[in-house]
C-alpha cells in the first residue's frame, strides 16, 4: 500500500514533466491560436516542420511553446511527436522504472534504486498464485459494480453520438 | 509443397471421419470414448458453409484465444485484472454486441500489444498499460479491440484463410469431438490434425494482422465508442503519437505492435474526419488519470 502511494505521489509530482518535455514537429504551416478553439485569435504562424514545445493537452488541442518563447493553441493532428529520444519524453512507464521503491528483504528501506518493470513484476508477484484461463470469468463484473464504476467516474453516456453500427 | 502434402492429409482425415461417422451414428458406436453419433451431428456443420451462430462464434473464440495464450502468462494482480473488465464492460455495453460475454485479459508481457479475438476476448500486455498515462487512453485502445469484435474482421478473417469457412467448422467439431469425452475436460481440441490446422491459421492471421482497412474502419469506430461512453476521444490519438514517435525505430517491445497495423500517420489522418464529427457535440471528455494511477501500478 505504501508502495503503491509512494508511486501515486510521484507520478503526479512527474506528471507536469511528461508533457513538459515532450517535443514536436508541426506537419505544415499553421497557424498559433491563443485559445483552444477554432474562432481564436492568431498569434502567430510557423512554417511546416517547425519545432514545439507540448506544454499540456486540453481535448483536440495542445498548447505549445514556439522557439521563439511563443505560446499558444493549435489541433493535435496538426503535430507529430519527436522520439523519445530525440526530445528526452518521460512515459509512465520510463519513470517507474528510474523511481521505483522497492521494499527491501529486510524491512528497512534504504531508498531509491532503479528497476526495470521486468524486475519490478517478478519482485512484486513472486509470492502470488498464477492465473489459469478458467478463472478468468471470475473478473467479469456484476452489471451493478459497472454502473457504480461508471458513476465514481461521472462516466455519462453521450447520447448525442450515434455509432454507426447502432 | 509441404502444405498441399498437409492440406491432402487433412482432407482425408476429415473424410475418414466423416465416413465412420456417417456409419456410426445411428448405433451410438464410441471408440476410445468418443461418442460418434455427437460426431455425425458436429460433421453436419462442416457441410453448412453459411453463416455462423454466435455459439460458433464463442467456441472458435475460446479456441483462438487459447492458441494465442499458449505461451503467455496471465497477470495475477486481481486489482489490475477487475479494473481493465470494469472499463471494458463500460464501454462493451455500448456497442450492439452489449450481450456477448466479454472477456478483458491483462498478460504478463513488457512488449507493446492488444488484441481481439472473435467472440468477445481482447488482451493488452502490461507492456501496453504501463506506457499509458489515463484510463481514456486505456479506453482508447480497448474500444479498438472491441470494435474488432463487434465488427467481425477475425471471424471474416479466419473464414477467408480457410477459402469455404471449413476451417471454422473444424474448431468446432474440434470441440465437440473433446466434449464427446470424458478425457477432455476443457473441451480443447483433439486430434493433430485439427489441432494443427486450426492453430497454423490463427497464428498465421495474429502473425501478419488484419486487412489495413479493417484496422482504419477500428480506429473509426473505437474513437466514436469512447466518445459516447464519456471519454475524451482524442486520447486515443496521444496514444497513437506516442507509438508513432518509437515508429522506425529497432524496438524489440513494439516490433508485433507496428508489424501487424498501419503506419501511425496514416491511421491519424484516416482519424480526421471522424474527430471533426466528435468536435461537432458538447462531450464530456472524461480523461481520469488519476484513478488509473491508483489502479495500474506495477
Amino acid at each position: 500500500m505504501k508502495y503503491r502511494m509512494t508511486h501515486s505521489l510521484l507520478l503526479l509530482l512527474f506528471s507536469h514533466m511528461i508533457w513538459a518535455e515532450q517535443a514536436a514537429v508541426v506537419l505544415k504551416d499553421t497557424q498559433i491560436l491563443d485559445a483552444p478553439a477554432i474562432s481564436a485569435q492568431a498569434i502567430t504562424s510557423i512554417p511546416k516542420d517547425s519545432q514545439v514545445t507540448l506544454l499540456k493537452r486540453k481535448g483536440g488541442w495542445y498548447k505549445i511553446e514556439t522557439d521563439e518563447h511563443k505560446i499558444g493553441w493549435l489541433r493535435m493532428l496538426k503535430v507529430r511527436f519527436i522520439s523519445e529520444q530525440e526530445s528526452n519524453q518521460k512515459s509512465i512507464a520510463k519513470i517507474l522504472r528510474e523511481t521505483a521503491i522497492m521494499p527491501p528483504a529486510s524491512g528497512v528501506s534504504s531508498g531509491v534504486r532503479g528497476m526495470s518493470s521486468e524486475e519490478m513484476d517478478k519482485n512484486i508477484k513472486q509470492d502470488i498464485q498464477p492465473i489459469e484461463f478458467e478463472q478468468l470469468k471470475n473478473f467479469i463484473p456484476a452489471e451493478e459494480s459497472v454502473r457504480e464504476f461508471a458513476e465514481e467516474g461521472k462516466l455519462r453516456t453521450q447520447d448525442s453520438v450515434i455509432l454507426p453500427t447502432e | 509443397m509441404s502444405q498441399y502434402v498437409s492440406h491432402f492429409h487433412y482432407k482425408f482425415s476429415l473424410i475418414m471421419i466423416l465416413t465412420v461417422s456417417m456409419f456410426c451414428s445411428a448405433c451410438g458406436v464410441k471408440i476410445q470414448g468418443i461418442d460418434l453419433g455427437r460426431v455425425f451431428d458436429a460433421a453436419d456443420k462442416v457441410s453448412d458453409l453459411g453463416e455462423k451462430t454466435a455459439e460458433e462464434e464463442a467456441i472458435l473464440g475460446e479456441n483462438t484465444i487459447r492458441a494465442l495464450l499458449a505461451d503467455s502468462s496471465i497477470n495475477s494482480q486481481i486489482n489490475i485484472q477487475n479494473y481493465v473488465n470494469k472499463v471494458g464492460y463500460w464501454l462493451a455495453s455500448h456497442t450492439s454486441r452489449a450481450d456477448l460475454a466479454w472477456q478483458f485479459i491483462v498478460l504478463d508481457d513488457p512488449a507493446v500489444n492488444a488484441f481481439a479475438a472473435p467472440g468477445g476476448y481482447i488482451a493488452l500486455t502490461t507492456g501496453m498499460l504501463y506506457s499509458l498515462n489515463n484510463e481514456a487512453e486505456l479506453a482508447g485502445v480497448l474500444a479498438h479491440e472491441i470494435a474488432h469484435v463487434v465488427l467481425y474482421h477475425h471471424m471474416h478473417a479466419l473464414q477467408t484463410k480457410s477459402k469455404t469457412g471449413l476451417l471454422l467448422d473444424l474448431a468446432i467439431l474440434g470441440t465437440q469431438v473433446g466434449n464427446a469425452t470424458t478425457a477432455n475436460e476443457k473441451g480443447e481440441l483433439k486430434g493433430p490434425e485439427v489441432s494443427g490446422m486450426f492453430d497454423k491459421a490463427v497464428e498465421d492471421l495474429y502473425y501478419k494482422g488484419l486487412d489495413r482497412k479493417d484496422e482504419y474502419e477500428a480506429d473509426r469506430l473505437g474513437v466514436m465508442l469512447s466518445a459516447k461512453a464519456g471519454y475524451d476521444p482524442y486520447a486515443f490519438v496521444s496514444v497513437l503519437q506516442a507509438i508513432g514517435s518509437r515508429e522506425g525505430r529497432e524496438e524489440k517491445d513494439l516490433q508485433r505492435f507496428i508489424r501487424v497495423h498501419p503506419s501511425v500517420n496514416s491511421r491519424l489522418g484516416s482519424l480526421e474526419a471522424v474527430l471533426l464529427v466528435t468536435d461537432s457535440y458538447e462531450l464530456s471528455n472524461r480523461v481520469l488519470a488519476q484513478r488509473y494511477l491508483n489502479n495500474v501500478s506495477p
